[in-house]
């Protein structure tokens, strides 16, 4: 079989999609040389001569003068030695069937100061209404917007040109785009895998810090989620994925003494950001311990009364469970009542006395404590300040608490007696100046009237604001409650 | 754009020959354009020697014999001298071209270069042009040592006041150079040694190609490299080289590195989001170093890997051809930086 090569449509200039036929040099029979004039086309520019590439004889042309022929297409078809028509026949519809990538214009020699598209990029538009206009060939643009304006089927010269020296910029494309409500199709920047390894490519769009952070854990940014500003993999990211992968920092393992035996397992030290709640307590009690000058008054309460009266009341009321929580709420409600000064709130400035008392009780939650405010608590009977109490606590565990119901006190309890801690300080709830923390009530030897007997203790630690609330104040309304708690009855007064 | 050159019915000429031309046909349009450096018109004083000289280069060959003598003026070895009278004839009206034999030279004129015709229009309030060329060779691969193969575009390109302009090829030399000598500020004019043999396409016409537009010399989305001066040829090689496995490449040619077109470097990037620059020069405050940070600081959310420049190392270019081998920017170092943008490719 003879073989057979194409004449096809050059492309001269980055501008030439397409050229017309404007005469033929040769003719179906004429030999030809490699180099040999073929045909010559006419762009929107230039006309030019098609040579042959190839030796050997015309044996079919395949347009006729005035056809416009895309760049690449087929205009003639030269061979060398003898060819049947059914051959050429097979030929011509195998080059045509298949999409011939257009031929490139051969580079002069050394450098080509023209640009010269190696892979010219496909329309990937429909028209639009940027579309009309006469040829934008000589508009003046700047590469890259020619090259998005063609393939966006933008005419240039429907753009404004705002660009260097009176150019089409690609902002101009996109602004005059965006404008005629048309959305432009950028190429998309390809991804090229690197090998999965602990160093990523750059291809991934992470801040550097969390760049840094994933290269010293060993994690592979590829793992990580893109939560972060502009879609970037941020340090939480790269964390989140190192603790699902359980990789810790290893920076400070390193560095330590040499382990006793070479076996010891080594300290697995997670780092996370603080959440938001979190972040409100750890400033709060920083500030509150900080500005405030704290004091302490602590006294003992037996609460062997204050138990025989939860009892009767839980034994004779069914609709209700009183704790001794409940009790010593109503109790320091009471006390407050005749010690205004520790009823109140502070905010540096100006003091605010209080004639209720809004209690906030300390309730430990996933999130951390919360201190939810029982209001007016003095009105309140043991069965509704029971009821309540509890309310607030489910509340305050499934954050459902309203924003009234938080940080409205004027006085605070914390009890940990459900963990049978004796005694311990807190840390005032500012604004509120004090703040009672309570120990568990265990059975122990006391002293009454000269004899030993076995009673309930209960610590009491009372944190008072000094810049409000003077030792004698505290110590006064420490005495009235403990006065309460030994005498509940005094509470009905 | 240099379309003008995609065609190629038009004679092919060489840098050198192209820059002649160029010399040739302005001097013969504009009787105020001179021409005035070290031997520029022939030996100082040798006999018969005119016709065959025209400096060392041989870039102005044939201008002394055509033009006269008063027009080609052979200056005594004193580059201070040389551009000092340059400006000055600048300012009176005429359009000087002075040639400094080697950019390494401009050490000794440099204050008239960066503190008197840089400064003059600013000086005088805009009352006073310098419409003035300074042609000097530049750039290694010549085995001509330290003291005359530096690339000291970055130096100028510093300086407020002058335009500085590296032809990466014949055309773009002939459109870059009429539009040198037609400008109404003083031109650093670097012309790679090297290139001076290469050659394409230039039409025998005048053009002028405007100063501060970037040249596309092949287009791609994948990564972007910018290179200057010789290291356009190298680049474009890389990008042919590339192209063949599938990876395009645009390869952006600045042209002028004062005025700088940033703007065509930027939309690229944000096309490829990658970039590769590739400058000749030594790589501290250098043109690569300029156009990494003007990248970083306008399309950093673009950049889809680490910025890389290839250039030569911090040190004087050496004498051991082994050694200027190894300074300069070669393809392979180039490819392997396109490699690395695009992810160990």
């Amino acid at each position: 079989m003879a073989n057979l090569a194409p004449v096809l449509m050059p492309k001269w200039g980055m501008e030439m999609t397409e050229g017309e036929l404007a005469e033929w040099h040769v003719a179906v029979g004429d030999s030809v040389t490699a180099g040999a004039d073929i045909v010559d086309v006419e762009t929107a520019k230039i006309v030019n001569t098609v040579t042959s590439n190839h030796a050997g004889q015309v044996v079919r042309l395949c347009a006729a003068i005035g056809d416009v022929i895309p760049v690449g297409g087929l205009l003639a078809v030269v061979a060398e030695g003898s060819a049947s028509d059914a051959d050429i026949d097979a030929y011509v519809t195998s080059l045509r069937g298949a999409d011939i990538a257009p031929a490139v214009e051969a580079q002069p020699e050394a450098i080509a100061p023209s640009p010269s598209k190696i892979t010219p990029e496909p329309v990937i538009a429909s028209p639009t209404g940027l579309s009309e206009g006469p040829s934008d060939a000589d508009v003046p643009a700047s590469s890259v917007a020619r090259r998005i304006a063609a393939q966006n089927h933008i005419n240039l010269n429907n753009i404004p040109a705002t660009g260097r020296h009176g150019r089409v910029s690609l902002e101009d494309v996109r602004a005059a785009a965006a404008g005629a409500g048309i959305a432009l199709t950028l190429p998309q920047a390809r991804d090229f895998d690197a090998p999965r390894g602990a160093e990523d490519s750059g291809r991934f769009n992470a801040t550097p810090v969390a760049r840094r952070l994933a290269q010293q854990l060993g994690v592979n940014l590829s793992d990580c989620k893109n939560t972060g500003r502009h879609g970037r993999i941020s340090k939480a990211d790269v964390e989140a994925a190192a603790a699902s992968q359980n990789k810790f920092p290893v920076g400070a393992a390193t560095t330590a003494v040499a382990p006793l035996t070479p076996e010891a397992p080594s300290d697995h030290v997670a780092i996370e950001n603080l959440s938001g709640a979190r972040k409100t307590i750890a400033r709060v009690v920083s500030q509150a311990k900080s500005e405030v000058p704290h004091f302490r008054v602590n006294v003992d309460v037996d609460v062997s009364a204050a138990m025989r009266l939860r009892e009767t009341l839980n034994n004779h009321r069914s609709d209700i469970k009183v704790s001794l929580n409940d009790i010593l709420i109503k109790a320091c409600a009471m006390a407050l009542a005749s010690s205004p000064i520790i009823n109140a709130r502070f905010d540096g400035e100006t003091l605010e006395r209080h004639s209720q008392a809004h209690i906030a009780s300390a309730v430990a939650t996933d999130n951390g404590v919360l201190m939810p405010v029982l209001r007016n608590a003095g009105a309140l009977g043991l069965g509704e300040i029971s009821n309540a109490m509890r309310d607030l606590a489910t509340r305050a565990k499934t954050g459902r608490l309203a924003l009234d119901e938080m940080g409205t006190a004027t006085f605070s309890i914390s009890n940990l007696g459900m963990f049978g801690i004796d005694s311990f300080d807190a840390i005032i709830n500012q604004p509120a100046v004090a703040i009672l923390a309570v120990g568990a009530a265990k059975q122990q030897p006391v002293v009454r009237n000269g004899e030993l007997a076995i009673g309930m203790l209960m610590s009491l630690s009372l944190s008072s604001d000094h810049r409000v609330v003077d030792g004698a104040d505290a110590a006064r309304f420490l005495a009235d409650l403990k006065g309460m708690l030994e005498e509940p009855a005094l509470m009905l007064g | 754009m240099s379309d003008a050159g995609a065609s190629t019915n038009h004679p092919i000429k060489t840098v050198r020959e192209a820059i002649n031309e160029a010399l040739h046909q302005e001097m013969e349009r504009d009787p105020t354009v001179i021409i005035l450096g070290e031997e520029v018109a022939g030996g100082a004083g040798c006999k018969g020697s005119d016709e065959a000289y025209g400096g060392v280069f041989g870039l102005t060959k044939g201008l002394g014999p055509r033009f006269g003598r008063g027009r080609v003026i052979d200056t005594p070895i004193t580059e201070s001298a040389i551009i000092g009278a340059a400006a000055g004839a600048a300012n009176t009206g005429l359009r000087p071209v002075a040639e400094l034999m080697f950019v390494d030279f401009i050490g000794v004129c440099f204050d008239q270069i960066f503190n008197q015709a840089a400064k003059f229009r600013y000086m005088f309030g805009g009352k006073a042009k310098t419409p003035m060329v300074i042609r000097a060779t530049a750039g290694a691969g010549l085995r001509a040592a330290a003291q005359h193969s530096s690339m000291l575009h970055p130096v100028l390109t510093h300086i407020p006041g002058l335009k500085v302009v590296m032809p990466s090829n014949a055309y773009d030399a002939k459109g870059l150079m009429l539009q040198a000598i037609r400008d109404d500020d003083p031109v650093c004019f670097l012309e790679h040694k090297l290139l001076y043999e290469t050659s394409c396409p230039v039409p025998d016409e005048l053009y002028t190609i405007p100063f501060g537009e970037a040249a596309f010399c092949r287009e791609g989305s994948d990564a972007t490299i910018v290179a200057m001066g010789a290291m356009v040829p190298r680049a474009i090689a890389v990008a042919d080289k590339l192209a063949k496995e599938g990876i395009h490449c645009d390869v952006i040619d600045p042209r002028t590195t004062s005025p700088l077109d940033s703007e065509a470097i930027l939309e690229s990037v944000e096309i490829s989001g990658r970039l590769v620059v590739v400058d000749e020069a030594n790589p501290r405050c250098s043109v690569a170093a300029d156009i990494s940070s003007i990248v970083a600081e306008h399309a950093f959310s673009s950049l889809r890997a680490p910025i890389k420049c290839v250039t030569a190392p911090h040190t004087p270019v050496p004498f051991a051809p082994i050694l200027e081998d190894a300074y300069m920017p070669s393809e392979e170092r180039i490819e392997q930086a396109v490699r690395d943008v695009l992810g160990g490719r």
